[in-house]
């Protein structure tokens, strides 16, 4: 009786399993599908795009070669202004965020909390609404017609994003900042040799978080590029791809330009994930 | 070191909660002070206002003769240990210790002397190459400690610093902090909520509930003399016994009744209770009784004679070495204890006793303390408040120690007799017309109160410490202090306050005046802004004829010195080029060592796993045999099917256990190896540290001998700079001057107390109303003063004062005035309060500011 109960019991959970197994598989296929029939797609020789593989005889790797000799789809240019502006982008932005949820998460000021609620509230609306201004106030600087003051419009809201710094600040003991002013230090000490060391996961994630976001966006490039009157050479990857897509001889260098975009992303998120270690903060205090 | 002094300390928070009320300490240096007190009584917040981490709402700190109020926590040149130890998880143990005497720009040799000093002091030795997250509780508080001593602040603060440690590793560590404050003679402030920790530790306590202190004492006093109930209460364990009575005076003495059982009355001689006052004898007013656990027994043989209670057993305690016996005084049956009257005896064993048992027990009556039951105070004070006195009424004139003289603001007219209360500080010894003997003279810390028969009363006064028993002493009594009541009990004369309250706002110039009009204000201002400008006219005359002397030198020294100074600084690029080199190497050797050690880490750890890895497949393999050979030897079902489950459990659980097993082994090694590594590493940047800082200092040595001008230039700069800036703020701090207004007349403010209100109250201080209490003899007569009128005389025997009268804010106020001098009544003078001899509280939060 009691075995009987004891086998059966395991049966279901073997069930069970297999079950959930099956489920994951089948979201995982398709999670992964467009991103295999796009590699698939940039090896093609004659772009079809209503079967997944190339065919027998079809491969080839002239899409890439395209991408980067074709004078009319100056990859490499739009890869470097992306590159660049990205680079900046998340320099800034990591500095300014990981700065602001510090102060948020620290200081005690007037307005503190009025401020973190319209920051939240701001948040909740749609960067884009804010185009029209943003674009009179570049024309004002007379930065519109450059790629380059996307750096400036992405940076400039970036601080907005302080949550999830905040919240791990919120977790680093208060004494250490406590035990640092009475060691001799000011805020600025506490800040960058206590708190910045022991937040290694928190500063990979604002990198990569801060260079993902200029790297794929593509309406304020779009934006720029038509306002500014921008060459085809000025643009974004964002935006050449999509001036690409116009194109249907393109096809498959469009599919090698998308391969080729998230190549960077993959790069940083590998060689930034060894010092993605959690559990640095154990044995700061009690715990 | 250094000594503490806090004076009328008070936090509020922005909430209106009074964290902190009113807290007066002077700590001696070296003293080790502990601020005990249950949660949420402000013994912390104290602490962290000593540290600079919270702001002091009021009042005034100083740390030595520093006032330190607005300093930075890292100028107080204090340390701190914290309860949860706050060590820099991302440092060595090495670095942890180095870090503020890094910040504070120590040279690097002298830092690594003292890292060494602490680590020997407290046995860290061989842990500095590790991170705080390899060690224990104990070891990482140790490191705290560390960390603070080897600064040699001047007061070291320890914020519960044992609270997260286990029994056995917290009596440790008292005891290390109570060896280490031997050795360091640092001044020690420590809060806990452990009176355990209190005691042992202080050479003195502070008792604190809700905010304000309730004694400070050496915890022997503490524990022998509490002020009040709460402190008999929560020093001491067990908890002191708590009974109502009331105190009964009979002929020669004093009996104790239990107010809420039926008990035998307990007698105290008259002696014992002379310090109380006579309204606590007469049997109405609610008093407690405590006593400890070991002041009763139920010893067979120690129960006889007087005060012997009937205790009802409830249960027992037994600690080993003593028992403690839980009681009644009341007969209850079942667990029904009432609190007021349960009993805790200590005794040696159980006495045989058992639960319900009716026992006998002696009170030590010598060893009771008594508190008022409304106040909680105590009733025997160490020192009594005030001298309670029968006064007979001779000829419509007192008879109280002699027929000396005797003060008309007394009216004893149509009173026949009745009690006169003298407060301890209305008699002064030394001067006047009374006479008396001491009989009795008791040391109460630095004061010596002494018993004295004048006439036929015996009053308790303050003497020196050259007063002997015996002595005949003259003293002078101040009845303005006194008060008179007649045989009903009816007032006839209520003491004078001994200061006098006026009400005043703080005005800034403009707006005095522009209501007054008066051009003296502003010529104030100017004079202040004039001597400033003078005193640094002479200051920077100083200043340039000094440096242009200095550096007309160090020209001609730079001149002479010209011609060897290019081969000089040859020799010492020289230098320089063979000290880089020696780095390079350095640096390629630590590469390498570096390499090596991850390498040998990585071999071992590959050993170690494959180690374990052949362990668990043998011992798969062995239980596997084992099973199948029991099973083919095994016939009977049930020990079959038990052997089956314990298999089918093994099975389950050996990955589980492989896997706990080889984490364990593979954490342990990857401490080992982070250790060896960041030795490695720290021995590497010692020595680059090192060389780095001798390359730029034998340039800077080099610059400083041959090159004196250039150096000499860039220091005159910064001290302009800074001589400058100070001439801005002493500018500054002249143009700004303030006023109290009392109706319609200015008083110009000290800056020493206008310092400490703004302090005290921000840009709050134009809307506050200050209430300022002068003393009697301060008040100075002046021209531009408040108007006054001399409305009587009032003769308070040996003083003897003028009532003067004023409107203020729309009310009438009198105010009592202590002059020399000779005044008509109805006379109007011109007063002022002399500022620096007053109190000024502000009246909204009722803080003291000055």
């Amino acid at each position: 009786m009691e075995k009987k109960h004891y086998a059966s019991k395991r049966a279901l959970e073997k069930g069970n399993r297999i079950l959930v197994y099956a489920i994951l598989i089948v979201i995982c296929l398709i999670w992964v599908f467009p991103f295999f029939y796009l590699v698939f797609q940039s090896f093609g020789l004659n772009p079809n795009p209503k079967s997944i593989f190339p065919g027998p005889g079809n491969w080839t790797i002239n899409n890439y070669a395209q991408l980067f000799t074709n004078k009319s789809t100056p990859f490499f240019s739009w890869w470097l202004n992306t590159f660049i502006i990205a680079f900046f982008t998340a320099a800034l932005q990591t500095v300014l965020v990981l700065m602001t949820a510090y102060a948020l998460s620290r200081l005690r000021f007037t307005g503190r909390q009025a401020l973190m609620k319209l920051i939240l509230i701001l948040g909740m609306f749609p960067g884009f609404l804010g185009m029209l201004v943003i674009y009179y106030i570049l024309k004002l600087l007379n930065l519109n017609t450059s790629i380059y003051s996307l750096i400036l419009v992405y940076a400039a809201s970036s601080m907005m994003s302080y949550y999830i710094a905040k919240g791990f600040f919120d977790t680093i003991s208060k004494s250490l900042d406590e035990a640092v002013l009475i060691d001799g230090g000011t805020k600025n000490t506490v800040f960058w040799r206590v708190i910045l060391p022991l937040s290694k996961p928190i500063i990979i994630y604002t990198i990569l978080v801060s260079f993902t976001g200029p790297w794929g966006d593509f309406m304020f490039g779009k934006y720029i590029a038509i306002s500014g009157g921008l060459q085809v050479n000025e643009f974004t990857v964002a935006v050449g791809l999509q001036y690409l897509t116009g194109f249907d001889e393109y096809y498959g260098v469009f599919c090698a330009g998308a391969v080729m975009v998230s190549i960077p992303i993959t790069a940083l998120f590998f060689w930034l994930q060894r010092y993605y270690v959690e559990g640095i903060a154990g044995g700061a205090v009690k715990g | 070191m250094a000594s503490l002094k806090l004076e009328h300390i008070y936090k509020v928070y922005p909430n209106g909660h009074k964290a902190v009320s009113d807290f007066n300490m002077n700590i001696e240096d070296g003293e080790f002070i502990v601020f005990v007190g249950p949660s949420g009584c402000g013994k912390s917040t104290t602490l962290r206002m000593i540290a600079g981490l919270e702001e002091i709402t009021s009042g005034e700190l100083y740390i030595g003769d520093t006032l330190v109020n607005d300093m930075q926590p890292k100028d107080r040149d204090i340390a701190m240990v914290f309860q949860n130890y706050a060590l820099y998880p991302h440092m060595t143990v090495y670095e942890n210790m180095a870090f503020g005497l890094t910040l504070r720009k120590v040279p690097r040799t002298e830092i690594h002397e003292k890292v060494m000093w602490a680590a020997d002091v407290l046995g860290l030795r061989e842990y500095l190459d590790r991170k705080p997250k390899a060690m224990s509780g104990g070891q990482r508080q140790r490191v705290s400690l560390g960390r603070a001593i080897l600064r040699n602040p001047k007061v070291m603060l320890l914020d519960e610093p044992l609270s997260n440690l286990d029994a056995k590793l917290r009596s440790q560590m008292r005891s290390e902090i109570s060896k280490l404050h031997q050795q360091l003679k640092t001044t020690f402030i420590y809060v806990t909520h452990d009176q355990v920790e209190a005691m042992t530790l202080g050479t003195r306590v502070v008792v604190m509930k809700l905010g304000r202190v309730q004694q400070i004492d050496s915890p022997q006093n503490l524990y022998d003399h509490p002020i009040n109930k709460f402190v008999a209460g929560f020093i001491g364990t067990p908890q002191m016994n708590f009974f109502n009575v009331t105190l009964k005076e009979e002929k020669d003495k004093v009996t104790v009744n239990f107010k809420d059982c039926e008990q035998p009355n307990l007698t105290l001689t008259k002696d014992q209770v002379l310090k109380a006052e006579k309204k606590y004898l007469q049997g109405d007013k609610g008093i407690i009784l405590g006593f400890r656990c070991e002041a009763i027994t139920a010893e067979t043989e120690l129960v006889k004679g007087d005060n012997i209670v009937n205790v009802t057993i409830s249960h027992f305690e037994e600690l080993g070495n003593e028992t403690l016996i839980y009681g009644d005084l009341k007969e209850v049956s079942g667990l029904g204890n009432d609190s007021t009257t349960s009993v805790i005896i200590k005794a040696t064993s159980k006495l045989g006793y058992k639960p319900g048992d009716v026992i006998k027990a002696k009170i030590d009556v010598q060893k009771i303390h008594l508190f008022d039951a409304e106040s909680e105070m105590t009733i025997l004070p160490p020192i009594p408040e005030k001298n309670v006195l029968p006064v007979d009424i001779v000829n419509e004139k007192m008879n109280l120690f002699s027929n000396a003289s005797k003060p008309e603001s007394i009216p004893v007219d149509f009173v026949k007799d009745g009690t006169i209360s003298l407060p301890i500080d209305s008699i002064t010894v030394g001067k006047g017309k009374e006479t008396g003997t001491i009989l009795k003279i008791e040391q109460q810390r630095k004061e010596y109160l002494a018993l004295v028969e004048a006439g036929n009363k015996k009053i308790f006064v303050l003497v020196n410490d050259k007063a002997k028993v015996g002595d005949k002493i003259t003293f002078s009594v101040d009845y303005s202090k006194a008060t008179f009541r007649d045989e009903n009990d009816k007032l006839i004369a209520s003491p004078l306050a001994d200061k006098d309250d006026i009400s005043a706002t703080f005005v800034n110039l403009k707006t005095a005046y522009e209501t007054t009009k008066n051009e003296s204000f502003n010529q104030i201002r100017d004079q202040r802004i004039k001597a400033v400008n003078d005193e640094y006219q002479q200051k920077e005359t100083e200043f340039a004829e000094k440096w242009n002397k200095l550096l007309e030198e160090a020209k001609v020294k730079e001149e002479s010195l010209a011609s060897q100074a290019d081969s000089k600084k040859a020799e010492v690029l020289k230098e320089n080029e063979q000290l880089k080199l020696d780095l390079a190497n350095a640096k390629t050797k630590y590469a390498q060592d570096k390499k090596e050690c991850k390498a040998k880490h990585t071999e071992i750890k590959k050993t170690e796993i494959a180690k374990i890895e052949n362990q668990y497949k043998q011992m798969w393999a062995k239980e596997a045999d084992e099973y199948h050979e029991s099973m083919a030897k095994n016939k009977d079902a049930d020990s079959r099917r038990s052997r089956r489950l314990s298999y089918q459990v093994f099975k389950e659980s050996f990955p589980q256990m492989k896997n706990n097993d080889l984490e364990r082994k593979t954490n342990a090694l990857e401490f080992d190896k982070e250790t060896e590594l960041n030795a490695i590493k720290s021995q590497f940047s010692q020595f680059k540290n090192f060389t780095t800082d001798k390359i730029k200092q034998n340039l800077v040595k080099f610059n400083e001998e041959y090159h004196p001008y250039n150096a000499l230039l860039a220091k005159q700069k910064e001290e302009l700079k800074e001589l400058q800036n100070k001439k801005k703020d002493d500018l500054l701090h002249a143009e700004l001057i303030f006023f109290f207004k009392y109706e319609d007349t200015y008083q110009l403010i000290p800056d020493e107390i206008t310092n400490k209100i703004i302090q005290g109250l921000g840009n709050k201080v134009f809307t506050k109303i200050f209430k300022i209490r002068v003393p009697h003899a301060n008040f100075i007569k002046t021209n531009d003063g408040k108007e006054y009128k001399v409305v009587s005389y009032v003769n308070y025997g040996d003083v003897k004062m003028y009532k003067c009268t004023t409107d203020c804010m729309g009310e009438k106020i009198a105010i009592y005035i202590n002059k020399a001098e000779e005044l008509e009544i109805g006379q109007t003078i011109s007063l002022l309060p002399d500022l620096s001899s007053t109190e000024i509280y502000e009246t909204e939060l009722n803080i003291r500011l000055y």
